[in-house]
């Protein structure tokens, strides 16, 4: 306890900032089910529902084309990057393509 | 002179009073990267580095002229070796980044677009302490490369989409990630999915 007190005091004396550390981006892939103002949710290809929380930040892109939240619709195949948030996954990019479903196996 | 030391005495009580506190805060919180430095902490980081650049860096132009040339040699270099932390487009939205502490700036404001070219060069060349910016280049003042990076940051604010979309095919890949990137195109495309989603992406970069 008193040593990592001292490392605190020191850190904090210094005013400094420590070094980075790894993240993890989640994938999701599957069929748009629901879009709300604030999220879209996804069914995956193994039949789980998956709710991605949309930011300010989140691109959309239509194949490889800049697109918008406008564009996608429910039934959409999608792949989602998104980051990891407490229980929440919040969505870094969506890449969707319109005229394909997914397979049901 | 009593009343001033008792006054500088209270001042340094409660100074030390708020480190401890602040010390107990971040012990009980864990040293985590996941919250984003907080405006006091930001401030006064970033203010020691403003003053830790040499004064003949802040006024020094950049000896290479910004021809599209250089700004595409800047892009490659960018992509290739920046990308990864402060994303294709500067804006440091990256998984890395977004986990870093502190966070990349995003470049295309003006906190990073007011730093002169000379700060810029700095920065590239020597690195940040106890950040993740590491120090790229060979000591001096003459290396090209850096300076040609200094030229896309200018432009990072006016990036248009074709340059990110050209970015993205420069962005370094595993061959996990090239396969991961054919089987998501293969199931847009209206082919099968991989069998596993959605899972953890822990090696690569998604930066845009």
């Amino acid at each position: 306890m008193k040593r990592r007190t001292m490392i605190a005091i020191f850190l904090l004396t210094c005013t400094s900032t420590l070094l980075h550390a790894h993240g993890g981006m989640v994938h999701v892939m599957g069929t748009v089910t629901g879009i709300s103002a604030t999220s879209v949710t996804v069914e995956t290809t193994d039949k789980k529902a998956v709710e991605v929380l949309l930011t300010e930040t989140t691109a959309f892109l239509n194949g490889s084309k800049p697109s918008n939240k406008d564009e996608l619709k429910v039934g959409d195949r999608v792949v989602i990057h998104a980051v990891k948030v407490k229980d929440s996954l919040q969505a870094h990019e969506i890449k969707f393509s319109q005229g394909t479903s997914a397979p049901t196996h | 002179m009593r009343r001033l030391i008792i006054g500088f005495g209270i001042c340094f009580i409660a100074t030390v009073i708020l480190i401890a506190v602040y010390g107990a805060w971040m012990i009980h919180h864990g040293f985590t990267t996941r919250n984003a430095p907080g405006v006091l902490e930001s401030t006064l980081a970033g203010s020691m580095r403003d003053f830790a650049i040499p004064s003949r860096y802040k006024s020094m132009k950049s000896p290479v002229t910004a021809t599209p040339d250089v700004q595409r040699e800047g892009m490659e270099h960018w992509a290739d070796h920046c990308a990864t932390c402060h994303a294709n487009d500067g804006s440091g939205n990256t998984m890395f980044g977004n986990t870093m502490y502190p966070r990349p700036p995003d470049m295309r404001r003006k906190d990073t677009q007011e730093m002169s070219d000379g700060e810029l060069y700095y920065t590239i060349q020597n690195g940040i302490r106890l950040s993740g910016m590491p120090a790229f280049g060979a000591p001096g003042d003459n290396d090209l490369d850096s300076w040609k990076l200094v030229a896309f940051i200018r432009h990072l604010p006016s990036l248009s989409q074709t340059e990110l979309s050209k970015m993205e095919g420069m962005n370094p890949k595993s061959p996990d990630e090239i396969q991961e990137e054919q089987e998501e195109e293969n199931f847009l495309q209206g082919g099968q999915a991989p069998p596993q989603t959605p899972h953890a992406h822990h090696h690569g970069k998604d930066s845009q």
